[in-house]
């Protein structure tokens, strides 16, 4: 015990002794620490925050009938099983689709009907399926509402209505013909611009097909999405879902190169940092050859001398290593803030992994001033250089 | 055989300069022993190889019985530690640490570091009241002192002084020599390094070394009295 605190005391004296040098190096080790703990809590989060932002470009799993099977329909049911083994939490939204051809009268006094898909959906979960759709007028967002139709951009050009006129289509399936209001017009950019949008219910009707639909689209947070596809179609019964591939890649390939770029700047950082803490080790070192002459001619051994060197480097490293994570912590809020526009989560195993890092980037960047201190010779303090 | 015996011993750096040539000597237990002569002459040399911090390049170095000729440096060290307590002209005291705290080094490597056994160890060398002093709050002579408190406090069988009074002034000289004086009539083994021979003439016993060799036969001091 008498021994440990003789050992703390040099130590802590050895510290006190050369402050500014410490400091330097102290600082070297806050600053490194304190941008990695940063990028680290960033990186972190940034999965969850990309998957939450790229659910603006729509959704990323898509539910059709089992393509094992002839089915090119499911029943609703099969929907609502699926949708019941997500977390409510974190399924921001689904939209079912049935398709059918049906005719569209062509507006004019000429009596001539174009084909044209009609597409019945649920229109109140655009705006977390596809929010990227822009909509001229309004989108039905009472699911009951059957007189109204919502075009593709392209469908109202080649039919020639605008919001407001009355647009008629029949189905030649079932006969049923309907008569219904344009209430809005959407750009998409892709091929919903030349489909005619009414809802389920309506398109069920005039297609013959009550409680049939053939796709669902659905928008679903987090990130490791394929164990719980794979878990659903083996559970649910007739049915395929898939992750939409571009979206999904897109996400996976941004976090591969942020994740590469992190460890890039991470490497850097280490390399200067072991820099800075080695160089100012170097010169504490040759400062001190005196003293370690003299504490070697006095009968210590060269393990001796170093663990006193590495306890202050652990230290050191220690320390910086805890405030370098504080910092870090405040820095990733910022990053977070004006970047994602949402705080960093808290993580309990940054702190440890902070501080294991810095007093091994201590410890790593004392290997060469250690081999110094072998090298010095107690006999220098007889000669008395 | 004497606590330290020299046989034959040449210390050779390079091709062939002989810091040491063939010298023997033996130094009884509770001598004191001075060894003189001008720069160059293989004081240091002598006080490296008697202090085990080198082997000789031949012949044979024991201190206390043991060959040093042939140990390694952990083994050097560890006979220094236990056999050996140095007493430096430039002091040597680490400055961060007070009076106290210096001794206490000594006895940190040696076994255990006890802090009133250290403060004793001042108090022998007339320090007790200067003991959480720092070195530089320290005169040259009270630092010297606190070298000698750290030299004895692991009961060496072996003082070895290197230019103990080469940095002080007259009062302070006469202060660390008499407290030699002390330390001989104690009974301890005193090896001393100096120019002065005035300093020489206290020990029991001069050694004169020139180009290596020992000058003359050793001589037994006849007026020790003369300067305490």
């Amino acid at each position: 015990m008498k021994k440990l605190q003789m050992f703390l005391r040099m130590v802590g004296k050895a510290f006190k002794e050369r402050k500014s040098r410490v400091a330097i190096a102290f600082f070297a080790i806050v600053v490194g620490v304190g941008i990695i703990a940063s990028l680290f809590s960033v990186y972190y989060d940034i999965s969850i925050k990309m998957s939450e932002e790229l659910r603006v470009y729509g959704a990323n799993l898509v539910l059709a009938p089992d393509s094992q099977t002839s089915n090119k329909e499911m029943n609703i049911k099969e929907l609502n099983k699926v949708v019941n083994k997500f977390d409510k939490d974190k399924l921001v939204g689904y939209r079912p689709n049935l398709y059918g051809v049906v005719k569209a009268k062509t507006k004019g006094v000429l009596d001539v009907k174009k084909p044209v898909v009609l597409v019945g959906t649920w229109f109140d979960q655009v705006d977390q399926v596809n929010p990227y759709w822009k909509v001229e007028g309004e989108l039905l967002a009472n699911k009951k509402v059957d007189d109204e139709v919502v075009l593709g951009k392209e469908a109202a050009k080649k039919l020639g209505y605008d919001i407001g006129d009355t647009l008629t289509i029949l189905s030649e399936k079932t006969g049923k013909q309907k008569e219904l209001i344009v209430s809005g017009i959407i750009t998409t950019g892709n091929e919903a611009d030349n489909q005619v949008f009414v809802n389920l219910t309506l398109a069920q009707e005039l297609l013959g097909k009550t409680n049939k639909i053939n796709v669902a689209y659905f928008s679903v947070l987090g990130q490791g999405l394929r164990p719980k596809v794979k878990q659903i179609n083996k559970t649910v019964d007739g049915i395929e879902l898939e992750t939409i591939k571009k979206i999904a890649s897109s996400e996976g390939k941004v976090l591969k190169k942020i994740k590469s770029l992190m460890y890039l700047v991470v490497m850097i950082i280490l390399l200067s940092t072991l820099l800075c803490v080695s160089t100012t080790m170097m010169t504490i070192v040759t400062e001190r050859k005196e003293e370690i002459g003299l504490k070697k001619a006095l009968g210590a051994e060269n393990s001796n001398i170093i663990i006193e060197f590495l306890t202050e480097a652990a230290i050191l490293g220690g320390i910086g290593g805890l405030v370098g994570y504080g910092i870090g912590f405040l820095g990733a809020q910022a990053i977070g803030q004006s970047v994602f526009d949402s705080y960093i989560s808290f993580r309990i195993m940054v702190v440890p992994a902070s501080f294991i890092l810095a007093v091994l980037v201590s410890c790593l960047a004392s290997i060469i001033p250690v081999r110094m201190v072998v090298d010095i010779d107690p006999a220098v303090v007889l000669k008395g250089e | 055989m004497g606590l330290i015996t020299l046989e034959n011993v040449s210390k050779i750096y390079g091709e062939d300069v002989r810091a040491l040539d063939n010298v023997s000597l033996d130094i009884e237990e509770g001598e004191w022993v001075s060894i003189m002569g001008p720069s160059g002459s293989g004081k240091s040399t002598m006080l490296n190889l008697i202090g085990c911090m080198d082997t000789p390049s031949k012949g044979a170095v024991k201190i206390d019985s043991i060959d040093i000729s042939e140990l390694d440096k952990k083994e050097l060290t560890k006979v220094r530690r236990e056999k050996i307590g140095l007493v430096f002209q430039q002091f040597h005291l680490v400055p961060y640490l007070t009076a106290v705290e210096n001794v206490m080094v000594a006895q940190y490597y040696h076994s255990m570091a006890e802090e009133e056994e250290a403060r004793q160890a001042l108090e022998r060398v007339g320090l007790g009241h200067r003991g959480d002093h720092l070195p530089k709050e320290l005169s040259g002579g009270e630092q010297q002192r606190v070298c000698i408190a750290r030299a004895l406090i692991n009961y060496p069988k072996l003082i070895l002084a290197d230019e103990p009074t080469g940095n002080l002034d007259k009062e302070n000289e006469n202060i660390v020599l008499d407290l030699f004086n002390e330390l001989h009539d104690q009974g301890h083994t005193i090896m001393m390094v100096t120019h002065d021979p005035k300093v020489g003439q206290l020990a029991e016993r001069q050694i004169n070394l020139d180009h290596g060799k020992l000058k003359d036969k050793p001589q037994i001091s006849e007026d020790k009295e003369l300067v305490s």
